[in-house]
């Protein structure tokens, strides 16, 4: 019994002395502002155009070969990158812009819907289709350069959401060809419909329905019913609930808020006691931001963590310092930044992987 | 992959470039040697519909290149379909345990990728319904109505998938999401729930390191998965959960995963089960100094209730949180400033 009394009073001990150590850090609150304020000029910005640039404009490296089949998310990821930094007139020409514009709407699919995100099957074979991924990123990349979206086969597009709904169970395949039904979809179909301000194909009850059974015990979100609660499915989860139009249907949102923000380490893990990765700053950044609690984000954490994940010479940003820069944290990295009011990176709409300025062509 | 196209097999075969040759490109990737000669092989055979031996080599040899190409997993399922065009050997039940035992390798070493996974349920579920005939569409084969399955032959199939997750693992890591999701359809699927609780059992807690594996909410969400199923099924029950939650917790009273665990079996309002948890809540403020879990998870309690007691409790318990939890002060003087408008 002594030894258990003993040990008992050494684990307070060491609690005490965890519990000063960081009320004194929380102490040095004074230093914050010239903190922040420093950390501003700490972003590689040049650098950072000239990557998302280059893998506009340029051959992008072999590995990228991975995504060649959705092609259009690498231009998105590139656009909206340069969108956040304020350098789309810069880098871009309306020449260029037309061109792109061009490239997207030669990958939609006509009288049966949606969007293929690449050229790599034909398009007259039946394996091409639209996709609800790829149609979200292509959707996105046309808003993004301005285009008025006239070209978008409109009643095509909800007979594709209407086809990849299931009946039953209320959430989305990605193709009518038939793939994993998780909610990723559910945030696509709801991304596409909030974009077109057309619900026609979906079905919001029965979508409801899924995303509900797909919340877990601790009130956060995973893929499906009974999957684990994750960053990035939260993310999807409250992101189509507000595009529904449907997120005060929903209680213990503070207890939803409360797991985001126990994600945060210095940066953000996609699950409890994972890794910290810079996209997950924007997966659970976005939902923290919309529900109105990114003012207990510790900013000057989360910031550095992604400052220290750059390449300050080829730019671009890494998931961790341990691995090598590609364009999908990259973007997310620079995104969850924007949503601490970083330094002058354009502000988003973080439900929709908009700026608030590309946004705006939606009213 | 740089010779294939080169074979004879394929002299009769023109390439076909993709549709946006002649046009500005944009996001342009250095191909690696071989592909552009593969997909023009692809681009060529598909609008045929050619389902052959030599096309479903082409779409292994592409797939290595991009495990997310879902319309050439698309192809070689109806290649896969449609074997009687080009094998006169077997039947639909072999080509599919033929082409599960392929994608083995594979699937280990792409756990993260997502097709692989639906791949092999698509798969399974063909074989599960034991028909000579294969369906590569999903939807399709679930209208099919079960015909004759050797249950003991399944069950074998189904320990096989399982013993294929765990190489996963060993591979890759215990938190492998994907895999953890083919692991619940497989159990609830297939009703496949014996031995499941053993078996997370060994994994954490009946183990020396299992205190290395406390942390793992993979783990306990597995068990909460498994208490989502009557008992009957599953061969847990909610006191068994909450009593090997308690006992894991007090090992390392200072990690979420137990905590969120046993918050989330307050859901079930079992009286002598939430008093149970309750008082180990209170146990644990009561031997430690600030821990932030257990008043999180009192407050979690008392906030549902409407007596005094239990609101003069969450005020407590508020206090203390913005006492002690530290890394979410503002959170919680957000909560209380939000509970005193109320």
């Amino acid at each position: 019994k002594l030894d258990i009394k003993k040990k008992m009073e050494k684990r307070k001990e060491e609690e005490l002395a965890r519990y000063k150590e960081a009320l004194l850090k929380e102490g040095a609150k004074h230093n914050k502002e010239d903190k922040w304020k420093e950390l501003a000029s700490k972003l590689h910005i040049k650098q950072h155009i000239r990557f998302f640039a280059g893998h506009l404009l340029k051959a992008i490296p072999e590995p990228y070969v991975a995504l060649d089949h959705g092609r259009i998310n690498i231009i998105y990821f590139a656009l909206a990158g340069l969108d956040i930094l304020n350098a789309l007139d810069m880098i871009v020409t309306e020449t260029q812009k037309e061109a792109i514009i061009d490239w997207v709407y030669r990958t939609q699919k006509e009288a049966s819907g949606g969007f293929t995100g690449s050229y790599s099957t034909p398009s007259s074979c039946y394996l091409s289709t639209g996709h609800l991924a790829y149609t979200y990123t292509s959707l996105c990349v046309l808003v993004i350069l301005g285009d008025d979206l006239k070209r978008v086969d409109r009643k095509a597009m909800q007979e594709l959401i209407r086809d990849c709904q299931d009946d039953n169970e209320g959430n989305f395949k990605a193709t009518r060809m038939g793939s994993e039904k998780d909610i990723r979809f559910s945030f696509c179909a709801a991304a596409i419909c909030t974009i077109l301000n057309d619900w026609t194909g979906f079905d919001k009850e029965k979508a409801f329905q899924f995303i509900t059974k797909a919340r877990s015990y601790d009130k956060a979100f995973g893929h499906g019913p009974f999957a684990e609660s994750h960053s990035g499915s939260t993310y999807c989860a409250i992101s189509s609930l507000h595009l529904m139009g449907m997120l005060d249907r929903v209680d213990d949102l503070e207890e939803t808020l409360y797991w985001l923000l126990q994600r945060q380490k210095r940066g953000f893990q996609g699950r409890a006691n994972k890794d910290e990765d810079t996209c997950y700053s924007f997966w659970a950044g976005a939902i923290i931001h919309q529900l109105g609690g990114i003012d207990h984000v510790k900013k000057i954490s989360s910031a550095s963590f992604t400052l220290s994940c750059q390449d300050t010479e080829k730019g671009g940003i890494r998931k961790s310092p341990q691995v090598d820069v590609e364009i999908v944290h990259s973007y997310f990295g620079l995104a969850g930044l924007s949503l601490l009011s970083f330094g002058n990176l354009a502000p988003l709409e973080p439900c929709l992987g908009l700026t608030k300025r590309a946004a705006a062509h939606l009213k | 992959k740089m010779e294939f196209y080169k074979k004879d097999i394929w002299k009769d075969i023109e390439l076909t470039p993709s549709e946006d040759e002649g046009y500005p490109n944009f996001s342009a990737i250095a191909y690696p040697s071989g592909y552009t000669e593969l997909m023009g092989l692809f681009r060529t055979i598909v609008i045929t519909k050619e389902f052959s031996a030599r096309a479903l080599e082409l779409t292994t040899y592409i797939l290595s290149f991009a495990y997310g190409n879902d319309a050439i997993w698309s192809y070689r399922r109806d290649i896969l379909a449609n074997y009687k065009e080009w094998r006169d050997d077997i039947d639909g039940k072999k080509i599919i345990e033929e082409e599960l035992e392929f994608c083995r390798p594979l699937t280990i070493a792409n756990p993260k990728n997502y097709q692989v996974w639906y791949h092999r349920q698509l798969l399974f579920e063909n074989l599960a319904r034991c028909s000579d005939m294969i369906y590569s569409n999903l939807d399709e084969v679930l209208t099919l109505s079960k015909s004759k399955v050797n249950e003991e032959n399944l069950i074998k199939l189904i320990q096989k998938e399982k013993e294929l997750l765990e190489k996963v693992f060993q591979a890759s890591d215990t938190r492998a999401y994907n895999t953890w999701n083919y692991r619940q359809w497989l159990c609830k699927r297939f009703s496949s729930f014996d031995g499941e609780f053993e078996w997370i059992k060994k994994q954490f807690v009946d183990v020396e390191e299992g205190i290395d594996h406390i942390q793992n909410n993979s783990y306990w969400n597995h068990i909460h998965f498994l208490l989502s199923f009557p008992s009957s099924k599953s061969g847990i029950d909610l006191k068994d959960a909450v009593d090997i939650a308690i006992t894991m917790a007090r090992k390392r009273l200072n990690n979420v995963a137990p905590w969120y665990f046993l918050q989330g079996c307050l859901k079930y309002q079992n009286e002598e089960i939430t008093l149970q948890i309750i008082n180990f809540a209170k146990e644990t403020i009561k031997r430690t100094l600030i821990n932030a879990h257990a008043r999180a998870l009192l407050y979690k309690y008392y906030s549902k209730l409407n007596t005094n007691e239990a609101k003069e409790e969450t005020i407590k318990l508020i206090n203390e949180l913005i006492k002690f939890d530290i890394n979410h002060k503002s959170y919680w003087v957000s909560i209380q400033e939000s509970l005193k408008k109320e």
